[in-house]
């Protein structure tokens, strides 16, 4: 059995406890295929084997104890990777730049990393706690995010329950993809910029 | 001709990130189809309630395959039951079918 598959197995057998701790660590950064244990939460409890409300209220407050631990670990434990980072950049300057831009396109951006760009979520975590991003306005969009990742596959996992393992593969293609778009989507930005400044006034 | 002020490299990036959103698009869209199959095979992590569910077959007539007297409350993976009863679990899971297999369809 592959990790997925004994992840499945245990939480059949001790349901919430073992869902709440998988969903913290993987918030803090852990790479656990938790969107597959959520979907297969969600089919648990149409079968009668789990209870849905608490599976949301619970994995949802565990999401946000995750990344919260993951902001703290940015903002307490992040001085010296400052250090280390504005030596690399160059300047403190284009540190504080950069600091800016996470300050000002942070919300959006914590939202969007906790249901639709997961992967990217513990980093996003740990440079909004860097970047002194202001800690209740992370709470507040990260427990938007969080609760909408939950809600969206657990009612998935409810709907479709026959089909976890493919409901897995689904939601872990389709968000890789995501993360693929992203990152096009950034170079594509960077070569515009690029070839308007090559460009004679 | 490359263009000035547009290194090649960035562009070839560009392509390579292209491509790999659109196989694993491609791949999210073909697992997909998939889901409305209805053709999970049964797997070591699945209990018995999830398989009876997802069958349509009464939990009694699965326990009974697996000689073990019905268990409502019981939500072990059959791959627990297989290492409990020292039995490959690929016996168990061919048990399992054969009753699925062996129970009349007006029933499911």
């Amino acid at each position: 059995m592959n990790l997925g598959e004994q992840l499945l197995g245990a939480l059949a057998m001790y349901g919430l406890p073992l869902l709440c701790a998988v969903t913290i660590v993987a918030s803090v950064g852990v790479p656990l295929p938790i969107s597959l244990l959520l979907i297969a939460a969600g089919s648990f409890a149409d079968h009668g084997e789990m209870n849905a409300p608490a599976v949301i209220a619970f994995a949802t407050l565990s999401a946000v104890a995750g990344d919260n631990l993951g902001f703290a670990i940015g903002r307490w434990g992040g001085r010296r990777l400052a250090a280390r980072i504005s030596r690399w950049m160059g300047s403190e300057e284009k540190l504080e730049h950069a600091e800016a831009r996470i300050r000002h396109w942070g919300g959006p951006g914590i939202f969007l990393t906790r249901w639709l760009i997961t992967p990217l979520g513990p980093f996003v975590n740990l440079v909004s706690g860097f970047a002194g991003y202001s800690w209740l306005r992370f709470l507040i969009w990260d427990f938007l995010g969080e609760l909408l990742w939950v809600v969206l596959y657990v009612m998935v996992g409810n709907i479709f329950s026959h089909q976890v393992e493919a409901l897995g593969s689904v939601s872990s293609s389709a968000t890789w993809a995501a993360v693929a778009l992203l990152v096009s989507f950034l170079i594509a930005w960077k070569l515009y910029q690029l070839r308007r400044r090559a460009r004679p006034a | 001709m490359r263009k000035p002020g547009t290194p090649g490299w960035l562009r070839i990036a560009l392509a390579l990130t292209l491509a790999l959103a659109g196989v694993l698009a491609f791949r999210a869209f073909h697992f997909g189809n998939r889901v409305h199959a209805n053709d999970e095979p049964i797997r070591p992590w699945m209990t018995v309630p999830y398989i009876a569910h997802s069958r349509h077959v009464p939990q009694g007539v699965l326990w009974g395959a697996l000689g073990l007297p019905a268990h409502l409350h019981d939500h072990r993976p059959i791959g627990a039951i297989a290492r409990k009863q020292g039995r490959p679990v690929a016996d168990l899971i061919s048990s399992l079918k054969s009753a699925i297999e062996h129970e009349p369809k007006d029933s499911r």
